[in-house]
């Protein structure tokens, strides 16, 4: 213990007791201090932290679903081995025959489902047919394998686990589009972006290409309307969130500066997507202060007739940290995890 | 009425006047930052108090069955150097939050609270006893004295001991104030230095303590209790559950040692 008023830094330790002298020294105006927080206070920190985390994770977290199509052996891997590479990766499977894949699909609703060289059943057109009206189709087969209908994606052997789960994650990401179709309220702006480039991941994949060939990062964020509000608020939401992709662009266009150069937002049911070339994890943090504030101060009764509080939650991913593709990207938007980075 | 003789007041009293009233606006600023710095002070010390009896204790508890479970291998593998090491370690962490949690009153005062008799005692004791405004070193020395324990029993909610300090300053003699205009100039300078540079460390103090830890635990964590969340409750649950399943995990390993 120094002299009050002495310069000199004295450390009082975590834990025990102060004796009087000490404490009188550290009360008095003028004692330099350095109080180190205690390590239960850090492990306090992240304790909080997985618990807001794990909270929405338990609200949010859904998993993509896949069904495993398998008429029995066949020269190629066992189909054990896809089920195994997706349900490590986050997958929800289920296998099943080609007899009550149909019957399941109607049932699950899987967005992919991934189907063994199938040669057995004479109406096999009609059963992929039917099959691509419930989930997006992979055929897994060996390269001289000819697939029979155009739109399919086909996997061949043998497996790379790679390219398994790249196109697994495309065609839950087109299959997840197609859920979410675009309402007829976008904006024009959005429109252009749908038209010109038939969905987001493909707007998305632009930007990643554009980012890699220029060093840049780039985000998404997604602004989402809390369930409950949408569901019990839908025509309001619908009528007066009509103007949200205007005034996001208005704020997106605020905020540019040397940022964003394409901004965009996106309104699908209670999401909003907005693509932002050029932006970094930090610009992405900043902008989400931008946007929460823009929230709060929008006349939201004015908009929509009724007195509303409009609330959810505003998230991003950033690439390249936090995914390498427009599918990995996508993915984490719908199913998490991603960063939330504020509250509105 | 006695009018005044019309003598223009000599340069040094008209100096001596403009640096008392700059050292009164200073004197007011230094009153209320300090009674912000003391009022921060006292919200995070009765926040970590809180915390430190609501989920600190689950962690030293848990802490406490860990060094347990790592003396247990490293018994069973006396070679293992790397074991060795690991129960030492969590032997040292379970000693460390111990320290943390020990002693902690089961009923101590849960929030911090400033009512505003307790502030207007604050300012006042500050005003009047502020080593800062001292004029010579022994008043500085008993003034630092006086202020400290206001401090203290200003965090602590102490009324009683608060108007104890001023009063036992008040009836002290270095509370008159001395005569005459050269000195008295040099005194006031004096003063508006020390109470300029006490201004600067306060705020340094002020940036240091909104930078730490705790002081970001305390705002997260009012910001979950302002939606309704007992969030140091579900910590301390959260908590719990890992101190379940490591006396699982011990009783395990003891029972399979003594087989």
């Amino acid at each position: 213990v120094t002299e009050p008023g002495d310069k000199r830094v004295i450390a009082v330790s975590q834990g025990g007791s102060l004796t009087k002298e000490t404490q009188d020294f550290v009360q008095s105006p003028g004692a330099a201090l350095v109080k180190h927080d205690s390590k239960l206070v850090r492990r306090g920190l992240d304790e909080l932290s997985n618990l807001l985390d794990s909270q929405w994770w338990l609200i949010e977290r859904h998993y993509p679903l896949a069904l495993l199509v398998d008429d029995g052996p066949g020269i190629l891997e066992p189909i054990a081995i896809i089920e195994q590479v997706l349900t490590t990766n986050g997958y929800e499977v289920h296998s099943t025959s080609s007899e009550q894949a149909i019957e399941l699909a109607r049932s699950l609703h899987p967005h992919v489902a991934i189907l063994r060289q199938i040669t057995k059943r004479p109406d096999e057109m009609q059963f992929h047919t039917e099959l691509s009206k419930h989930a997006q189709i992979i055929i897994s087969a060996t390269e001289e394998f000819e697939i029979p209908f155009e739109p399919f994606d086909m996997l061949s052997f043998p497996l790379e686990e790679r390219e398994l789960l790249k196109k697994t994650s495309s065609c839950v990401c087109e299959s997840e589009w197609k859920r979410r179709q675009v309402a007829g309220v976008l904006s024009n702006t959005a429109n252009r972006i749908i038209d010109s480039a038939h969905n987001v991941a493909s707007a998305l994949d632009n930007e990643i290409a554009r980012s890699e060939r220029y060093g840049y990062e780039c985000s998404v964020v997604n602004l989402q309307v809390d369930q409950n509000w949408h569901e019990q608020r839908g025509d309001l939401l619908l009528r007066g969130l009509r103007d949200l992709p205007r005034l996001l662009n208005e704020q997106i266009k605020s905020f540019c500066g040397s940022y964003l150069v394409f901004p965009d937002a996106v309104y699908r049911e209670n999401h909003f997507t907005i693509l932002m070339p050029q932006t970094s994890l930090i610009a992405v943090e900043r902008f989400a202060d931008k946007l929460h504030d823009m929230i709060h101060g929008t006349n939201w009764e004015q908009l929509v007739g009724s007195s509303v509080k409009l609330s959810g939650a505003i998230w991003a991913v950033t690439y390249p940290q936090e995914g390498a593709s427009a599918g990995d990207l996508l993915e984490r938007i719908w199913f998490g995890p991603l960063r939330r980075l504020r509250e509105i | 009425m006695v009018a005044n003789i019309g003598l223009p007041p000599k340069p040094e009293e008209q100096e001596l006047s403009s640096k008392r009233q700059e050292l009164k606006d200073l004197e007011n600023e230094l009153v209320e930052h300090e009674l912000h710095l003391a009022t921060l002070k006292g919200e995070l010390a009765a926040f970590e108090k809180e915390y430190l009896r609501i989920v600190g204790v689950k962690y030293a508890e848990l802490d406490e069955i860990e060094a347990q479970i790592a003396e247990l291998r490293a018994r069973n593998e006396p070679r293992n150097l790397e074991a060795q090491a690991a129960a030492q370690n969590a032997h040292r962490r379970a000693e460390e939050s111990r320290a943390n949690t020990v002693g902690l009153a089961p009923n101590a005062r849960r929030h911090f609270s400033n009512f505003p008799v307790l502030r207007g005692l604050y300012r006042h004791i500050a005003r009047t006893v502020h080593p800062d405004l001292a004029t010579n070193e022994s008043d500085r020395a008993k003034r630092q004295a006086l202020m400290a324990e206001a401090n203290r029993a200003y965090e602590e909610g102490d009324e009683t001991r608060l108007k104890a300090i001023l009063q036992e300053y008040e009836s002290s003699p270095e509370s008159v104030p001395g005569e005459g205009t050269a000195a008295e100039l040099i005194r006031v300078i004096r003063k508006i230095a020390q109470v300029k540079t006490r201004l600067s460390e306060i705020a340094e103090e002020n940036r240091k303590l909104m930078e730490s830890e705790l002081f970001v635990l305390k705002t997260r964590v009012d910001e979950e209790n302002k939606r309704g969340r007992d969030i140091l409750k579900e910590m301390a649950a959260a908590v719990g559950l890992r101190i379940s399943e490591a006396q699982a995990s011990l009783k395990k390993i003891a029972e399979a040692q003594s087989a």
